[in-house]
């Protein structure tokens, strides 16, 4: 062995110690995975952003689109080639100026046309279409006769009805252009009239086309292929419109591929009708040697190309810088955490060396030889430790991430980072072992100075804590780029508590110790059960701390962070449905009844915006008070009187009387309303019975003031009626669509701010959950170290009292209630930490605080249940599994042991 | 056979003067070393003698270098090294001191065998090369452990490991051996072996240092040093 090199020595020698190495490993991936899941995430968190903005919206565009209008618009008389060659060349000239970057997807083409005659040459009355080519058009249509192999085009349903065609046959279609002979074509087939049903995602950007708007009419759909509808549009002088799109290939599409994307696109959507001017106007001017750029407009074709992925990708880019200011600070506590650990994995290292240190220090070898000594004993696990953690840190970026895809760039940060990270362990480790040794060495009568008896690991995380949070003068909570604007959680709010934790933590610890060891000869009251559980979490209180405070600092993180999240997200809806005042609300053309469809779901509101109460220029909403109170948005977490029931007071007194009314403001109870009705000045006696400090519906930005509807009408009709409504807003429209109620703007709660608005946050405390997920595992390792150390004395216990007539039931129950003690109080300090903490930075949880109402906590009441239900299944199966350990020993073995 | 160790030629002195030496434990301080002033020789073999709990192993731990003592001076060859750095007093200690605890598997390590042991002890002493491997196989012969010369320590016998111990503290031949209670985990004949090595050694110039209440130790020893709560009763 002496023989052998120390690098190769050394990963042998752990070999004899594999609790060791197994220590060292864990605490190694642990911090491999700390480290590394920081850039995998945020990578990951930009790739949901880019994801979820891509998925707004219609897919076949995202990337690019490309059209050209008025084709043949100013073709000569009959069929003109040069319209048909420009026709032609568009595909070539787009082709070769996009080209073929990673990600766009095939081009996709299609022709249109409005408003053409269709006839059967024997028929009288046309039925009138639009001309639709579309690559792929006939796979997402419901069709209904003929062969996708036969020539010809494809009627709607409808328009074969009504021109009495059918497949086979054969029809003449007319443009608008007079003097054009019709073209004579067969009917290949007839599909499904996407008017009369839901037309799929294929159509998504085509629904302008397919479904009237307004005053608009549209027409079934005629479908032929692309050589067809160029050859309508050359023979009948037609608007075509010529538009090509590509869609983006999001799978595996990191940010940093789509930046390039997006970089190559706007360099096409500049260059691109450059290139396509160029192309059609050298071809124009061979047809017309010296023809101008006017007589080209003029003849038709104007190009546009526009993209909307640089959008995204700013988005997404931009919730990528933004996401570090917080994960940095989360990954930076988790490392630290990570280290204590490796610190204390060689502190195991040197428990189980003790006797060879002792003979080496006895040898004069110095305590910086043993800290390189354990260091290359940890080489092997630790490498291992960090290989495994690195792809743990991945794993649970991708279970509990936003996305399981990251970037190339995110891989080669988080392998450096993770690198860097172990190298600093490693130091951890040689620099732990040596001051082991080196005070193994010193003499343990010395007294020890003031500075090791100074409690550190309080002082200086609480301290940090305390001059972070003294520091900031307000957190920092929107950001404005040309990425938008997006919530970032304040860094005070993650670092303060994170800090504070850990020294809370230690504190913590310190008075476990303290307080076991005083009331260790007390409980000698307690039955059998109870004694000898008491006797064991007195018996070795430091380990009895570590287990308090391994569960204790999960819980308040875990349980703060979740605290944390709910509350932005809730003040934040709230804030949105108390600017709307309902989920919905629908300005309509005029008064209109509740559809059947949404009764108990929407009420009828008349709203007046700015009359004066008094001197104040109001919002007057008049209401049918049961109905209203029903749908009108209102969160009794908000700080007032429930304005449900407040609104419930809003009686019809009758004519003559004041207007009963609430108003969010302040007034006198006896006020008057000054409006304007039919050019009179109108003066409205107002009884104001309640003046809540907050009201739904301040759209317009004067405060609110509801009142009876019934009786408004008796002083004035004039105003907007809206419905405000529950549900969902599609739902909502298409219920008003089928009753026929003409409606305009459809003002929607969820849609005030983004959805991608509060995704930081939202990615921030689900990394911060990820970590708390890890540290609920380390836990449970300290729970296994724990049941471990104590794992001896236990049998002896079990052996002993079985001889004196203790049943093994009250074994067992001193074992749960030992450990039920123990992590109960770890939990209970942990949900005081975070409550706590809650209560202190609660300010700092409201994402935009110009806006009412204040923030909003939402306890995470169901996840604490669960966190408790968890920790009790697990200390069951742990007690048990220790009596049933304790169980296996030979009674013989275990006293001649002792 | 007997054990041929080369003279030394600057033979150590170890002499401590009034010193005091007290623990702290949980019911107060305990002043295990109470003035107490020795001088131990080049050549001589000195016992320190005494009942359990009396200051002997902490008297061999303070002569040793290992300790430190709250009062009084020490001094190794004449010079005083009371204050002196960590780092000289390891120094000395790797150079000129071999060291044996009691127990004898607190003094090998497990992962190395016999002849390991001994190249070690050179080596931490910068001595390699052939005479140590030489001067190991002759030591091992010596005490007994020519076959045992691949075996670990906890394929030896309680004997065999203190023999082996007692190889590796003065392996690459040290000034000073202190030994606490070598004999006490042997048999009679083991002992008798491990006292006849530490004789030879003082013939040949070391300064031997051992404690014991073993009357055949003792009996065996050029100088004893009586010692009771802490204070020497006489030499």
């Amino acid at each position: 062995m002496l023989s052998l090199a120390p690098w190769r020595r050394a990963p042998l020698l752990l070999w004899r110690r594999r609790s060791v190495a197994v220590v060292l490993a864990v605490a190694a991936a642990v911090l491999a995975a700390a480290a590394a899941s920081g850039p995998l995430f945020v990578s990951a968190a930009t790739d949901a952003t880019l994801a979820g903005q891509l998925a707004k919206g219609c897919q076949q565009g995202v990337g690019l689109t490309s059209s050209a209008v008025d084709l043949f618009h100013g073709s000569a008389s009959g069929p003109d080639p040069l319209a048909q060659q420009m026709f032609d060349l568009h595909s070539s000239v787009r082709s070769k100026v996009v080209g073929t970057p990673a990600h766009l997807q095939a081009p996709v083409r299609q022709l249109y046309s409005m408003h053409l005659a269709v006839s059967k040459p024997d028929a009288s009355a046309p039925a009138y279409v639009t001309v639709m080519a579309k690559d792929g058009a006939l796979d997402n249509v419901a069709i209904l006769s003929g062969s996708k192999t036969s020539p010809g085009v494809w009627l709607a349903d409808t328009t074969a009805a009504a021109a009495r065609a059918k497949a086979g046959d054969t029809i003449s279609i007319s443009g608008d252009t007079p003097g054009l002979p019709p073209v004579t074509l067969p009917v290949a087939g007839t599909f499904r009239d996407l008017q009369q049903v839901v037309a799929g995602p294929y159509w998504c950007d085509d629904l302008s086309v397919i479904y009237a708007s307004g005053n608009s009419p549209r027409f079934p759909l005629m479908l032929a292929d692309t050589q067809t509808a160029g050859r309508l549009g050359a023979a009948l002088h037609l608007d075509l419109t010529d538009i090509t799109s590509w869609g983006i290939d999001r799978k595996g599409l990191d940010v940093d591929e789509a930046t390039v994307l997006s970089n190559h696109l706007n360099d096409v959507t500049n260059t691109l009708p450059q290139a396509m001017s160029d192309a059609r106007l050298a071809a124009f001017q061979r047809a017309h040697p010296g023809a101008t750029m006017d007589e080209l407009v003029a003849f038709g074709g104007r190009e546009q190309t526009q993209t909307r992925f640089d959008l995204a990708t700013k988005r997404a880019q931009f919730v990528s810088d933004v996401l570090p200011s917080t994960i940095l600070p989360i990954t930076i506590a988790a490392i630290a955490v990570a280290l204590l650990l490796v610190g204390g994995s060689a502190s195991f290292w040197f428990e189980r060396r003790r006797r060879e240190v002792d003979v080496l220090l006895a040898h004069g070898v110095s305590p910086a030889a043993l800290g390189l000594k354990a260091v290359l004993e940890s080489v092997v696990p630790v490498l291992a430790g960090a290989i495994g953690g690195y792809f743990l840190g991945g794993l649970l970026v991708a279970t509990l991430g936003p996305s399981e895809v990251v970037s190339a760039r995110a891989v080669r940060q988080a392998v450096v980072v993770t690198g860097g990270a172990t190298l600093v362990g490693a130091l951890c480790i040689a620099l732990v072992a040596a001051m082991r040794c080196s005070a193994r060495e010193r003499l343990s009568t010395q007294h020890r100075s003031w500075l090791r008896k100074f409690p550190w690991d309080v002082v200086i995380p609480g301290a940090a804590a305390g001059v972070v949070a003294a520091a900031s003068s307000s957190g920092a909570l929107a950001t404005n780029t040309e990425g938008g604007a997006v919530a970032r959680i304040d860094p005070v709010v993650l670092i303060v508590p994170l800090l504070g934790f850990l020294a809370a933590t230690a504190l913590l610890g310190r008075l476990v110790v303290v307080f076991l060891r005083r009331v260790r000869t007390r409980g000698d009251r307690l039955p059998n059960v109870g004694w000898l559980a008491w006797r064991r979490v007195t018996g070795m209180p430091a380990a009895c701390a570590l287990l308090i405070g391994a569960v204790a600092l999960p819980t308040a993180v875990g349980v703060y962070g979740a605290t944390v999240n709910a509350s932005v997200h809730r003040t934040l809806d709230d804030q949105n449905h108390l600017l709307i005042g309902a989920d919905v609300v629908v300005d309509l053309a005029g008064p209109a009844k509740v559809p059947p469809s949404l009764q108990g779901k929407a009420s009828l509101v008349l709203r007046r915006d700015h009359p004066a109460l008094n001197d104040t220029l109001v919002s007057v909403v008049g209401v049918t008070p049961d109905d209203f109170a029903k749908n009108v948005f209102w969160d009794d977490a908000v700080a007032g009187p429930s304005v449900p029931n407040l609104i419930r007071q809003l009686t019809d007194e009758g004519p003559g009387k004041p207007l009963r009314a609430i108003f969010s403001g302040s007034a006198p109870s006896n006020s008057t309303l000054h409006f304007v009705e039919d050019s009179s000045k109108v003066d409205v006696p107002v009884n104001v019975v309640a003046t809540p400090e907050l009201l739904p519906g301040a759209q317009a930005g004067y405060p609110v003031m509801f009142v009876n509807l019934t009786a408004l009408k008796r002083f004035g009709t004039h105003g907007t009626y809206e419905f405000w409504a529950r549900g969902n807003p599609t739902d909502i429209t298409a219920a008003l669509n089928t009753a026929g109620i003409e409606y305009g703007h459809v003002g929607v709660a969820n849609d005030v701010t983004d959805g991608s608005y509060v995704q930081p946050v939202s990615y921030t405390f689900s990394f911060l959950t990820a970590l708390v997920t890890l540290a609920a595992t380390v836990a449970a390792g300290a729970l296994l170290l724990y049941l471990d150390a104590r794992a001896r004395s236990r049998r002896l216990a079990l052996v002993l009292t079985r001889r004196m007539g203790l049943r093994k039931s009250a074994h067992l129950g001193s074992i749960v209630i030992e450990l039920a003690v123990t992590m109960m109080v770890g939990i209970a300090a942990g949900v005081g930490l975070a409550v706590i903490a809650t209560e202190a930075l609660r300010s700092r949880f409201n994402v935009d605080p110009g806006i009412p109402p204040s923030t909003v906590l939402a306890w995470p009441l169901v996840a604490v249940l669960i966190d408790a239900v968890v920790v009790l299944v697990v200390l069951v199966i742990a007690s048990f599994a220790a009596h049933v350990a304790s169980e296996r020993a030979k009674p013989a073995e275990v006293l001649r042991d002792a | 056979m007997t054990l041929d160790l080369p003279v030394l030629e600057e033979p150590a002195t170890v002499e401590l003067t009034d010193v005091v030496r007290t623990y702290s434990g949980a019911t107060g301080g305990v002043r295990a070393l109470d003035g107490v002033s020795a001088r131990f020789e080049a050549g001589v073999f000195t016992v320190v003698a005494g009942p359990s709990g009396s200051g002997k192993s902490t008297l061999l731990r303070v002569a040793a270098l290992l300790d430190k003592p709250q009062e009084g001076l020490v001094g190794f060859n004449g010079r005083d090294v009371t204050r002196t750095s960590a780092r000289r007093r390891r120094a000395l200690r790797r150079r000129h001191i071999g060291y044996m605890f009691q127990q004898p598997a607190d003094n090998l390590l497990d992962y190395l065998d016999a002849r390991e042991h001994v190249r070690l002890g050179g080596r931490l002493r910068a001595k390699t090369g052939g005479d140590v491997n030489a001067g190991a196989v002759d030591t091992l012969q010596f005490l007994g452990l020519a076959d045992r010369l691949t075996h670990r320590p906890v394929q030896l016998s309680g004997g065999e490991q203190q023999r082996l111990a007692f190889a590796f503290a003065v392996a690459g031949g040290p000034q000073l051996l202190v030994a606490d209670e070598p004999t006490a985990a042997l048999d009679h004949a083991a002992g008798a072996r491990v006292l006849e090595a530490l004789v030879a050694l003082a013939r040949r110039g070391l300064t031997v240092v051992a404690s014991s209440h073993d009357p055949v130790v003792i009996e065996a020893a050029d100088r004893v040093v009586r010692i009771t709560h802490g204070r020497v009763e006489g030499v």
